[in-house]
Parts: C-alpha cells; sequence; structure tokens
C-alpha cells in the first residue's frame, strides 16, 4: 500500500481521452504535435474520494486532425516512433469537434440545450405565423393580428 | 571630527525617483496597435544594438500603458471610427419603432410622421433604435430574446452607444467619466463572455455574428510568462535572439552552399587545365621519341583493299557454298 494519503491512478496511459490545448510543429520536418490536457482520477484515502486532476501529454499529429479545443483520443506509440522523448502519444481521432456539440445519444446538433432542428422549426414556424402577416401592407393592424391568430390555429390543427 | 553627513538626510529625495512613472491611461490614436500581437511585432524590428534593452523597456510601458484604452476600444474598432462609433446608420424620415406599428400614422400628413420620426426622437429612443437594428441583423427569428447572439448585438450596441457617450462629455469638460467607462468595461467583459460561450456551443453563429456586427475577437492566449516589465522584456529577448540565430544560420547556410558552387567550378577549371597540360607534354614525349626512331608518326589511315577482298569471297562462295538443307521437298 503507498504511504501517500492520495492514490495515483491505477489506469494506464495506454489510451486517454482530452482537450488539445496547444499545437506546434516540431524538428526539421515541422511534424504537427498537440498537446492534450487529459484528466486522470486521484483517490484520497482520507476522504474516500476520487479528484479529477489533469495532466498535460504531448502527441503526434501527423495528419493534422484536431483543432485547438477539440476532444481526441490519444494511444501510447512505442519508443522508436517517438520523434522526441516527451512525444509519448499519437492522435487517435477527434471525438468531439470544438463548437460543434452533438448529442452521442441521438446523434442530433445542440445549441446551448436545445437541438438544432428544433431551432430551425420555430424559425421557420415564426417566419410563416407572424412575420408574413406583418409584412400585408393592404391590411391594418388588426386585421394583421386576426390573420396571425387564424394562420397559428391551422399550424396547430395541421399538426395535430 | 563630526560627520557632517550624518545630519543631512536624503533619503527621502532619493524615494521620489524610486519606480519609473508611466501613464497607465494613455490615450491611443494609432489604429494598428488594436493588433494583439503589435508591440511583439514593433519589439522584432527593433536593432539589436546597446539601446535595445531600453528600448524595450519603453516599449513595455507603451504596451502597459494603453491596455486600459483598447480594452475599451480595440474590439469594436473605435480608434479609427471616431465619427459614426460603429452605429448603424438609422434614416431620419423612418418612424420609431414604437409607433411603427400604428394604422393612423400611414395616413397621417408629413408633419405628424415628423413628430413620431427618428429625426425627432430622444437619446433614449434613438438608442433601442440602434439596438434594434443590430439585433436584427443576427437574431434566429423575430420572437427571439434570449439567444446569445441577440444579446451579443444588444451589449455591442451599448457598448457603442455608450462610447459615444463618453466621446460627447470629453467635448465639454476635460474630466474622464469614470462613472460611465467603468460601466463599459463591464459590459465589455459580459459581451466577451458571451462571445466565448457561443464560439464553444455554435462556431458558425459565432463567426456570422461577428462578421455582421464588425466585432475583431480574439482567441485569449494563456499568458507564457509573468505579467513584469523584466519577464516579458526577456521573453522578448529569447525570442529575438532565437530569430537572429535562426537567421544567421540561414545565412551561413547560403554562404556555405555558394562557396561550395564555387568551389567546384573552380576545381573543374584547374582539373582541365592539367589535363591539357598533360596531353601536350604527352604530344612533345611521342615526337622524341619519333626523333629517336623509338616510334613513328602515322600519317593517312589504314583501308582495306576492298574490292579484291571481296571478288576472293565471292569466288569462294561460288566454289564452296551449300544452301542449308531444308525440310520441305522440292
Amino acid at each position: 500500500m503507498p504511504k501517500t494519503s492520495v492514490w495515483k491512478t491505477r489506469v494506464g496511459t495506454q489510451i486517454l481521452m482530452g482537450k488539445i490545448t496547444d499545437i506546434t510543429q516540431i524538428g526539421i520536418d515541422r511534424i504537427p504535435c498537440a498537446q492534450v490536457r487529459c484528466q486522470m482520477n486521484e483517490f484520497n484515502i482520507y476522504l474516500k474520494k476520487y479528484f479529477a486532476r489533469s495532466f498535460d501529454f504531448w502527441a503526434l499529429d501527423k495528419t493534422s486532425l484536431g483543432n485547438i479545443g477539440d476532444t481526441v483520443l490519444i494511444k501510447q506509440i512505442d519508443g522508436s516512433s517517438r520523434p522526441k522523448a516527451n512525444v509519448s502519444h499519437a492522435v487517435d481521432r477527434v471525438v468531439f469537434k470544438f463548437g460543434n456539440i452533438v448529442d452521442p445519444v441521438t446523434g442530433r446538433k445542440i445549441f446551448n440545450d436545445t437541438f438544432a432542428d428544433e431551432i430551425d422549426l420555430k424559425k421557420v414556424l415564426v417566419e410563416e405565423v407572424v412575420d408574413k402577416p406583418l409584412e400585408e401592407e393592404s391590411m391594418l393592424f388588426e386585421e394583421r393580428r386576426a390573420l396571425q391568430i387564424r394562420r397559428l390555429e391551422q399550424e396547430k390543427e395541421a399538426n395535430v | 571630527m563630526i560627520n557632517l553627513r550624518r545630519f543631512v538626510h536624503t533619503s527621502c529625495r532619493l524615494e521620489r525617483g524610486r519606480t519609473a512613472f508611466y501613464n497607465v491611461h494613455q490615450k491611443v490614436t494609432d489604429p494598428a496597435k488594436q493588433d494583439p500581437d503589435y508591440f511583439e511585432k514593433k519589439a522584432r524590428e527593433l536593432p539589436l544594438d546597446q539601446n535595445y534593452i531600453d528600448a524595450l523597456t519603453k516599449l513595455y510601458y507603451e504596451k502597459i500603458g494603453s491596455e486600459r484604452d483598447l480594452g475599451l476600444k480595440a474590439a469594436d474598432n473605435l480608434i479609427l471610427e471616431k465619427t459614426e462609433f460603429g452605429l448603424p446608420r438609422i434614416e431620419k424620415s423612418k418612424t420609431r419603432a414604437k409607433y411603427e406599428d400604428l394604422d393612423v400614422l400611414s395616413n397621417a400628413p408629413e408633419s405628424v410622421k415628423k413628430i413620431f420620426s427618428v429625426e425627432m426622437a430622444t437619446r433614449k429612443e434613438l438608442s433601442q433604435e440602434w439596438k434594434q437594428s443590430l439585433i436584427k441583423s443576427v437574431r434566429q427569428h423575430s420572437l427571439d430574446e434570449n439567444s446569445l447572439e441577440m444579446k451579443i448585438a444588444w451589449l455591442t450596441a451599448l457598448i457603442r452607444h455608450w462610447s459615444l457617450l463618453v466621446n460627447d462629455i470629453g467635448q465639454e469638460t476635460k474630466k474622464k467619466p469614470t462613472w460611465l467607462t467603468h460601466r463599459i468595461w463591464l459590459v465589455i467583459n459580459e459581451r466577451r463572455k458571451a462571445l466565448r460561450i457561443l464560439r464553444e456551443r455554435n462556431e458558425t453563429a459565432f463567426e456570422k455574428t461577428i462578421a455582421a456586427l464588425k466585432i475583431s475577437y480574439h482567441v485569449p492566449k494563456q499568458p507564457a510568462h509573468v505579467k513584469t516589465r523584466k519577464a516579458w522584456a526577456e521573453a522578448q529577448l529569447k525570442l529575438r535572439v532565437e530569430n537572429e540565430k535562426e537567421k544567421r544560420l540561414e545565412e551561413l547556410h547560403e554562404k556555405y552552399d555558394k562557396e561550395v558552387e564555387e568551389h567546384k567550378r573552380e576545381t573543374q577549371e584547374k582539373r582541365k587545365a592539367l589535363n591539357n597540360e598533360l596531353d601536350k607534354l604527352a604530344q612533345e614525349m611521342r615526337q622524341i621519341d619519333v626523333i629517336e626512331g623509338k616510334s613513328f608518326e602515322t600519317v593517312g589511315k589504314y583501308e582495306p583493299a576492298l574490292i579484291s577482298s571481296l571478288t576472293e569471297t565471292v569466288i569462294h562462295s561460288n566454289l564452296f557454298y551449300h544452301p542449308p538443307p531444308t525440310m520441305t521437298e522440292k
């Protein structure tokens, strides 16, 4: 049993997931490398609780798969294929692209806790029900409002 | 003898010049400074002479001094744009948003329309018009009141309107309206946060929004060093030395390449000349041999007796030639 109160994670570093924080090119060949920040758990035996601690790993990214902010999967590479001693991993694939959040269950895009297609639907409905009646210049305001209500009723009936 | 210096206290006089003074509220007039890497680029261009460190120090104080003003103005390009302040131009004859849907106004005479137009609007109503105009350019739909794009447009209009106000106040009094500039600062930070979240969640909408509102957004970098004059100067020097080293190595490499080419050409020429000399000497030696009778000079070319040898071959083939046997019968 280790003497410290904080136990390091038992999970190895063969395969890790993290966010890219920095991208540079190394060596004369300018091989792109990504700095990936991965969270690993540390167990505190007194508090009986896991604490998340981040570690930075440098990963080879020969085909420039990832951009800054992307969540990527990295895999350890053997010593012969390491261009530098501290480049210990290689980027396997991009799991989540930055600025493009997708619900993993349904596979639909999400913007700010609403699905993208719901926003699109809302856009279409608002244009149909609210905007178009207001644009009709031959009508008075009250009539336009009445038209809006009629359109709304129609949409309701059509979708029931 | 009593030392008189013990009674003369100079420390309080020395205190005054201990720290270098620099103005942290410098007014920025050069729009090129809106570039976040402006001072780093300038540092790269400084000549590497004995004044280098002093020049870096001067540049650092300029950078720190203009940080506040740039923070207030750089994102909206307000240093360059001094007349419109990035606010949309609104037609004077347009009816104010509040009265737009009134049916009575559509048939009203011009004088009445003018009363309800933007021309006669109060400052508050005018700022509402600006806000509506900017919001309309980015919002998702006409009922959209809580999306991030809409919020960013609203905050942008507020910032620009208040900056215009600060400018107007500055015309009348010399005193800076800090009660307003402080609020602008808070609103700018609020917008920065909204922009950051929008970029994280929806990058296409973010690009569209900053293009429509003409906001220059720079991804905040983690500082690579502590923010002090010394550390900044050291970091710049380190980068400069690295660049200078690379440049000189490159120059040396080019020089080396050129020298190798030159050397190759020279040796080729030398070799040619030596070979010529060798040929000449060999010829002379041969002539000496000829004179001594050890060798002789061939004159002309040996031609074999072609006709007679041909005739001989023909006679021989007539006498002795047998055609090769064939498998078919004649």
